[in-house]
């Protein structure tokens, strides 16, 4: 028989919970990031649903042994599971505001080295040069010409 | 006519809106937490800072506003774009690059005397001249160190124990400097010996030729000798006997010392630190051991867990700045190294901490057959049985063949801590590097897995020591620590004189 808290069910044990995630709330990348992060201790496994995804996540070691006399009870992860689902979050909405202009400074970066093929496009306020030219341009990377 | 600053409603936004900059974030404590921008440069700020920028939280008129945007995290309709300035900045992170293969490593022979339990080579027993370098492929790989764009090379000749192939060392010399000569390329030459066979022969050559002596001490004579197991039971005696001898000969600063840390000496930190300043040595690198080649055949006595280094680390550190403070000027090297990744605009020509790694990209191992390495790592991994990052061999590749073979192209493929797993979101990433070659003999993965890896919870718990070092430390360690970064001694900070 399992235990349900709200938006969290755990097995009989207590070594693993499934967690029910909205997925207006957490995107899907920030909830396979926060993830990893726990790979040491913790497996996970997910589904997804229009409306949810359903993270399933256990103890890789769930008896004290030698080499790891001290087990956290898988209740004691969910406090660092829901800070790092919401730092993942953070993270990933950062780079998706601020990709293009991530990759302008780059390849402004690397234009004078000489292996872009043309200057970049675009401006700080149009770093993928919306108004025209091809997207691709941005990072269009060829040998150079010059042979250095 | 009179002149005036506009008024300070001229550089705030109009409507409070603003647009953010690529940055990054990690959780320091409960308190703080660190937001590092493209470039590197960084802001300790109160927990929930990121968070507040990113939901737009943040009021033009809040203290912090300022702050984030003169360091590049977020931007408004009066800031200036800069993009110039960010590419300029980035650029100059990664000026290593510049140049190719910079230090370029000569085994010279796998001939040893010593029998160090986590000695990394195959080592050979003294008398087996088969295993040292072949002047044809002394020349060969010289050629091939010559063909680097680098204008600054470094030849370090490597065992073994190098001096007991006295004369290969003689002929590499002999063709290399002229070589350099002629290209107009500066080129330095370091021995890297345990100055067991150090002669006074040997001593007049090095002066003549301008070479410099690298050594090993691994602290007190009771863990070098237990470390380096010579037949006579003396290898302190020899180091020290050596060190003097050579700093007579050829001048203090052309004499240097690192140091290995074993399961013993992960217990003896502030001995193994005493030792130095009583050698009078004045850099001190407190390595973890190399998970490579022998090292992992003699693991039950040098292995050890990456906590248990940490803790050496911070207890060495800390004994560190004591010395310091006392008025002994003392470096340790690795917490220099990161703190000139973190506080200053340049990158850093440290293999270990370099993206694109370093491995091929700014050093190269010639082994006295002729293969070639893209570490001296990847050559011990060879020893074992694993030739994955042979990258050819100087008699039948050229230079080219080895940067376009298979071996480096995948190697490259893991070199970008921009791009890999865990590391694309972690703050750090331009403090800290790529190591394909650790991971692969660690993980059996040259990407690997950052939650499990050595090498990721070293520099993480690292960095975090030393930005809370200079989040939280006194002004004493303050000045110490800029000292070190800015190659000046703390009387020179605390006189506050120029760089």
């Amino acid at each position: 028989m399992s235990v349900q808290f709200g938006h969290v069910e755990f097995n009989d044990q207590h070594t693993a919970a499934t967690i029910a995630i909205d997925k207006k709330v957490y995107s899907k990348p920030a909830v396979l990031r926060a993830c990893y992060w726990f790979g040491k201790d913790l497996y996970f496994h997910l589904n997804e649903t229009d409306e949810l995804l359903t993270v399933t996540v256990g103890l890789r070691v769930s008896s004290p042994t030698l080499d790891q006399p001290n087990v956290r009870k898988i209740d004691e992860w969910l406090p660092d599971i829901y800070d790092a689902l919401l730092d993942s979050q953070l993270r990933v909405e950062i780079q998706a505001e601020t990709a293009g202009v991530r990759e302008l400074i780059i390849a402004k970066a690397f234009a004078e080295s000489g292996v872009l093929e043309d200057p970049p496009p675009g401006t700080f306020e149009d770093p993928v040069a919306r108004g025209g030219a091809k997207p691709g341009d941005l990072i269009s990377i060829s040998t150079n010409k010059s042979g250095e | 006519m009179a002149r005036s600053f506009s008024p300070i409603t001229d550089f705030t936004s109009s409507n409070g809106s603003y647009r953010l900059l690529p940055f990054r974030f990690h959780r320091l404590n409960k308190q703080t937490e660190i937001l590092v921008n493209e470039c590197g440069e960084f802001l300790l700020a109160p927990r929930g800072t990121a968070e507040k920028i990113v939901r737009r939280a943040l009021h033009p008129a809040d203290d912090l506003y300022p702050t984030l945007k003169a360091k590049h995290f977020l931007y408004d309709d009066y800031s200036s774009p800069l993009l110039d300035v960010l590419a300029s900045k980035y650029r100059t992170k990664f000026e290593f690059i510049h140049g190719s293969t910079k230090l370029h490593i000569f085994v010279v022979t796998l001939r040893c005397d010593h029998s160090c339990h986590y000695c990394q080579v195959s080592r050979q027993t003294v008398n087996k001249g088969e295993f040292d370098m072949p002047q044809d492929v002394a020349a060969a790989a010289v050629d091939m160190m010559l063909q680097s764009p680098s204008p600054h090379l470094t030849l370090e000749l490597q065992g073994g124990e190098p001096l007991l192939a006295f004369d290969t060392i003689k002929y590499i010399v002999s063709i290399a400097k002229p070589g350099a000569a002629r290209l107009n390329k500066e080129l330095d030459i370091v021995i890297t010996s345990n100055l067991a066979f150090l002669t006074d022969d040997i001593l007049d050559y090095c002066k003549t030729e301008r070479i410099k002596l690298s050594t090993s001490l691994d602290g007190p004579e009771f863990i070098h000798n237990a470390n380096r197991p010579r037949p006579e039971g003396d290898s302190y005696r020899v180091a020290i006997d050596g060190i003097k001898r050579a700093r007579r000969a050829l001048g203090a600063d052309q004499v240097a010392a690192l140091m290995t840390t074993t399961q013993l000496s992960l217990q003896h930190p502030n001995e193994i630190i005493d030792e130095y300043v009583r050698q009078s040595f004045h850099t001190i690198f407190l390595r973890p051991i190399s998970p490579y080649g022998f090292a992992i055949k003699s693991s039950h006595r040098t292995g050890y867990q990456m906590d248990a280094f940490l803790e050496f680390y911070r207890t060495g550190l800390r004994h560190i700045l004591v010395v310091n403070k006392k008025g002994y000027n003392l470096v340790e090297i690795y917490t220099k190294i990161l703190l000139q990744k973190i506080l200053t605009p340049d990158g850093t020509g440290y293999v270990d901490l370099q993206s694109p790694s370093g491995a091929g990209l700014n050093v190269l191992v010639y082994n006295y057959d002729g293969d070639v390495y893209a570490t001296d790592e990847s050559r011990m991994l060879a020893e074992m049985g694993d030739d994955t990052f042979r990258l050819g061999n100087v008699l039948t590749h050229s230079r080219d063949q080895i940067f376009t073979g298979p071996a480096f192209v995948s190697l490259l493929q893991a070199a970008c801590n921009q791009s890999l797993p865990g590391c694309s979101d972690c703050a750090f990433q331009p403090f800290c590097g790529a190591d394909p070659v650790y991971h692969h003999a660690t993980q059996r993965d040259m990407f690997g897995h950052r939650a499990t890896s050595g090498f990721c919870k070293r520099n993480m718990r690292v960095i975090e020591h030393l930005m809370s070092l200079l989040h939280d430390g006194d002004p004493d360690v303050q000045d110490i620590l800029w000292a070190w970064v800015t190659d000046r001694n703390l009387a020179e900070i605390r006189a506050g004189l120029p760089q």
